[in-house]
């Protein structure tokens, strides 16, 4: 099996499993995106699998706020349970959904520069832009939640 | 604190279970590595060969002759003003992927830019290496100028020139950079065959070491430059 198609379903599912906290759920959904592709596709091209994630991911919010998914849904929890994680956590949920996504994409999901933008639609200079003032608030909020 | 760490250290996923199961069972398009490099030799434009080809068969033309004025240094000098032009077709091909996002990558789309780069570079390499050495050889043969001499003399316009190439080509996008490119090399050409007209006597180990320094700055410019390319085509393939 290629490398970069292993790399790229790990990178997958983090976003997908960031996103639904739930490993079986950001799993299929990781699967479900590559078939979707490679039904259509012969190339590897990480932003528009990620893209199809993404939307995918998307579907399962919407359903889940028109339906009742409490006992079918189980939600999972981050394992490690420390101060510091759990301050970087409660950090990067209280940025703007934009600078979320960016640090989410770069950080959690691993994702390149050139990914990132081509998934996003933007340019890889608003990348650094938004990654770097991203990266400013959390250390912002970080410093006043561990103080 | 690295925030960058944190990040990813606290919200490490589980281990996905049926990973290995899937990717074996993906329909992913499969081509083995040499099929791989063997594909991407036709994707070389036929000017690299057409012009290898004439470089190797005016070198021999020129040692051939046998006019009394080329005999030796001259000859060689003559010779190591076409390798330029070669090192300018090498540079420009290796760049062409980078540039323009080619249809090689969708035929060979289980590789990576930076995998293709790496092979079209190796094709090129190897290529224009057998051209070199068949220069070097017909000089060192047919003038008393010796193996050695005329290598370093015809390696150091060619590693100049795909120095100088590569940094241009990694920095100007599109024509600008062909232009910018081929300029470089009709300098460099021009000025081999200039200064072996004008006849200007130079000590032989000045102008020995000079061509040392030049494969030597040409060498750390060529790599300084694949690193940038390498780097720059990070990324899976292109869109349909």
């Amino acid at each position: 099996m290629p490398r970069e198609i292993e790399e790229l379903y790990d990178k997958i599912y983090r976003y997908c499993f960031y996103r639904l906290r739930n490993s079986a759920s950001a799993e299929d959904i990781t699967q479900e995106a590559f078939l979707k592709f490679f039904a259509q596709n012969t190339h590897i091209n990480a932003a528009y699998i990620f893209t199809i994630a993404k939307n995918l991911c998307t579907d399962i919010f919407r359903r889940k706020q028109t339906e009742e998914l409490s006992d079918d849904y189980p939600t999972e929890d981050f394992s490690d349970k420390s101060d510091t994680k759990i301050a970087v956590r409660t950090a990067l949920e209280k940025l703007s959904k934009q600078h979320r996504e960016i640090l989410v994409m770069r950080y959690i999901a691993e994702m390149s520069v050139n990914e990132t933008a081509e998934a996003l639609g933007i340019s890889r200079f608003a990348v650094y832009r938004l990654e770097k003032s991203a990266l400013a608030q959390m250390k912002k909020l970080l410093k006043g939640a561990l103080k | 604190m690295n925030v960058k760490k944190e990040l990813c250290e606290a919200f490490s996923p589980p281990e996905p279970k049926g990973k290995e199961k899937f990717l074996n069972a993906l329909p992913y398009p499969k081509l083995s590595f040499s099929q791989f490099v063997f594909s991407q030799i036709k994707y070389i434009r036929k000017r690299v060969w057409v012009v290898s080809a004439m470089i190797v068969a005016a070198a021999i033309c020129t040692v051939c002759f046998k006019n009394p004025k080329y005999i030796g240094l001259p000859a060689v000098w003559i010779i190591s003003s076409l390798t330029p032009f070669l090192a300018m077709l090498t540079a420009s091909e290796i760049s062409r992927s980078n540039i323009y996002g080619m249809t090689e990558l969708e035929t060979a789309c289980r590789f990576s830019l930076p995998q293709l780069t790496g092979v079209r570079t190796l094709i090129l390499g190897v290529a224009s290496f057998a051209v070199i050495a068949a220069l070097t050889v017909i000089s060192g043969i047919f003038t008393p100028v010796g193996i050695a001499k005329a290598g370093i003399y015809i390696l150091a316009p060619f590693l100049l020139v795909n120095g100088i190439s590569l940094s241009v080509f990694s920095r100007f996008k599109g024509h600008e950079g062909g232009y910018i490119s081929g300029g470089a090399a009709l300098f460099v050409s021009v000025w081999g065959i200039l200064w072996q007209a004008s006849q200007v006597k130079i000590p032989e180990n000045i102008c020995n070491n000079f061509c040392i320094a030049l494969c030597i700055f040409g060498t750390v410019t060529i790599i300084f430059n694949m690193k940038k390319i390498s780097n720059g085509a990070n990324y899976y393939g292109t869109h349909t």
